[in-house]
């Protein structure tokens, strides 16, 4: 049997290189080289994945958007939008986790990345909460739990990389995410509420008051018309998720340059730098990606894979809820945008089997990278409120499992309610 | 002199490269909305179109460049739980098999990148510039990680092991 072996080959050499510690990108790329040998393809195709993998315009937005939401951390902009929600929201019980919440609600509409929507939020909130009497592993669990919405609310940089894998509209998944993210926020925000009330967290005290409300508005115009532009030049028309990406760059250079005047070179050039390095070390991935993909398809092995499962239980609510459970284990120690590469061509040929709109899927898939980015050993959201609020991983990780429970319900509701996750995307895409 | 040009070089090569990039990402692109809805004349949309494809050249040099300096500062996404398990003297020599594994793959991207490069002869579409010096990001990139690579193992190797807390 030539086609078992080649799944041999190919998943053994990976989970060897990756035992072995080898980067996630350059394991797959090996794996894919071991299988090559085994086919007539010559091995100069290999190298010329690296290329023609890396070469996808959508792409692009994602060193645009890393480098956005860098910039936007250090350039002022966070200061003002938390001043907003703090007037709205702040005078609850637990108000302000609650803010907390809430501002990373809308930061994630600037940001498509779940760590740097905890570092900017929890580096304002976490001190802020801690100085209110809350104790710092709550504020360090609420600000990396907020975080990862950051995903989910467009724009996101897991969205981009699922619609490319998947062949989706982009545009049409980031408008899938808002409803899912919309209640996602809510629930969490209604559960520091009631964790404030329980706990005696107390409000802010701060009277609801008209005026007060549109002075900071006011004073924050310029940093609340930022999704405007991001979002509204997608949907309006004007640019290409790619292209609205640089935008953001370019408002929040000037925003934080010229206006509020906080962000300094050394800042442009550290965000630059570490935009590119993450860049680099997680599209890495892509050319490999891209061979795997051919040999996948050359050998028939997801239609095998499916074979195997539908052999067990032919239950689509069955096998997506297995699904699920096997995705939140990978990530735990996967890094999410290699997850989705690697994962999606085997997964997506069995969910059309059973009828699962791939939409669907990616909105799941979305959602349950936030809850790796929870859980260690790689939860990278942890490791920012770690290093913010000089708690260890352990204590935070224990801080944040009522809200991974929490967030594991959300995933269960839109298992069972499709509609929530799909009717953005084909509003947009007109399906 | 020369060494502390060189150590500069050492420094800040890819550091500087990555900037250039980053910056020539943003405003090529940044460009072509500006002239698509501000300044629409043929000339213009013209290099727009320039533009556009110099942009996803950089982004793939910005790419493979993020990845040489993923390397130096060791932000590369590994797995590295199960090397707990060892016992505590092996920990830090863990990481060989797989550099040694890792390093080989390299070598074999740099001779068939090498291949890619000589074997190409076509331009590019809109800036007609010939595709193997674009190509030529693949062996510079895996010949620059593997030499990242040395220096970093060299320097795990040498260091004292008492203070070594060190994850490639």
């Amino acid at each position: 049997m030539p086609d078992l072996s080649m799944i041999q080959v190919i998943f053994g050499s990976l989970v060897v290189c990756l035992l072995l510690g080898i980067p996630i990108g350059f394991s797959l790329g090996i794996a894919s080289l071991m299988a090559l040998l085994q086919t007539p393809i010559p091995l100069i195709y290999m190298a010329e994945t690296f290329y023609s993998g890396a070469d996808i315009f959508p792409l692009l937005a994602i060193p645009g958007f890393i480098l956005a939401g860098n910039l936007m951390e250090k350039s002022g902009i966070t200061e003002k939008v938390i001043n907003v929600v703090y007037e709205l929201f702040g005078n609850v019980p637990g108000g302000l986790a609650v803010v907390t919440m809430i501002s990373c609600m809308f930061f994630a509409a600037l940001s498509g990345s779940g760590p740097a929507t905890t570092a900017a939020i929890g580096a304002i909130m976490i001190p802020a909460m801690v100085n209110s009497g809350y104790p710092k592993r709550f504020g360090a669990a609420v600000s990396s739990t907020g975080g990862t919405i950051g995903i989910l609310i467009p724009p996101s940089n897991p969205m981009i990389m699922y619609g490319i894998v998947a062949n989706l509209s982009v545009a049409g998944l980031f408008m899938a995410g808002v409803i899912p993210g919309l209640i996602l926020g809510g629930v969490l925000a209604l559960q520091c509420l009631i964790t404030g009330k329980f706990k005696g967290y107390h409000a802010t005290g701060k009277k609801f008051s008209i005026s007060k409300i549109l002075k900071v508005i006011w004073e924050g115009k310029l940093a609340l018309l930022m999704p405007v532009i991001v979002l509204g030049s997608i949907y309006g028309g004007v640019a290409t998720p790619t292209e609205a990406s640089m935008l953001a760059v370019v408002y929040a250079f000037i925003l934080g340059f010229f206006i509020y005047r906080k962000l300094t070179f050394k800042n442009v050039y550290d965000s630059m730098l570490s935009a590119g390095m993450l860049t680099g070390a997680v599209l890495i991935i892509m050319g490999p990606a891209m061979a795997f993909g051919k040999i996948l398809t050359m050998y028939e092995i997801p239609g095998q894979i499916a074979g195997h499962i539908l052999s067990i239980s032919d239950n689509k609510y069955i096998i997506l809820i297995s699904i699920c459970i096997f995705l939140i284990f990978v990530e735990t120690f996967m890094e999410t945008l290699s997850t989705i590469v690697l994962l999606t061509p085997i997964f997506l040929p069995i969910l059309a089997k059973i009828g699962i709109d791939p939409v669907h899927f990616g909105i799941l898939f979305v959602i349950i990278s936030e809850i790796g980015f929870l859980t260690p050993p790689l939860g990278v959201n942890l490791y920012v409120a770690s290093a913010i609020s000089d708690l260890s991983l352990e204590e935070i990780s224990k801080g944040v499992i009522p809200f991974i429970l929490m967030m594991c319900a959300v995933v269960g509701l839109l298992i069972f309610f499709p509609g929530i996750s799909t009717w953005g995307y084909y509003l947009v895409t007109g399906k | 002199m020369l060494k502390k040009g060189i150590l500069i070089l050492d420094d800040k090569f890819e550091e500087i490269i990555i900037v250039i990039l980053c910056c020539q990402l943003v405003l090529s692109l940044t460009y072509t909305v500006v002239v698509r809805y501000a300044f629409h004349t043929p000339l213009l949309s013209m290099i727009s179109h320039l533009a556009e494809e110099l942009a996803t050249f950089s982004f793939v040099w910005l790419l493979y460049f993020g990845a040489i300096l993923a390397t130096k500062r060791g932000q590369h996404f590994s797995i590295t739980v199960q090397f707990k398990l060892l016992p505590k003297k092996f920990q830090r020599y863990a990481f060989i098999p797989g550099y040694l594994g890792w390093l080989l793959f390299n070598l074999v991207i740099v001779k068939l990148g090498m291949e890619l490069v000589n074997f190409t002869s076509e331009e590019s579409m809109a800036l007609e510039i010939p595709m193997k010096f674009v190509y030529f990001i693949i062996p510079l990139s895996f010949a620059l990680i593997t030499l990242r690579m040395l220096q970093h193992s060299y320097r795990v190797l040498r260091s004292n092991p008492d203070e070594e807390n060190d994850n490639a």
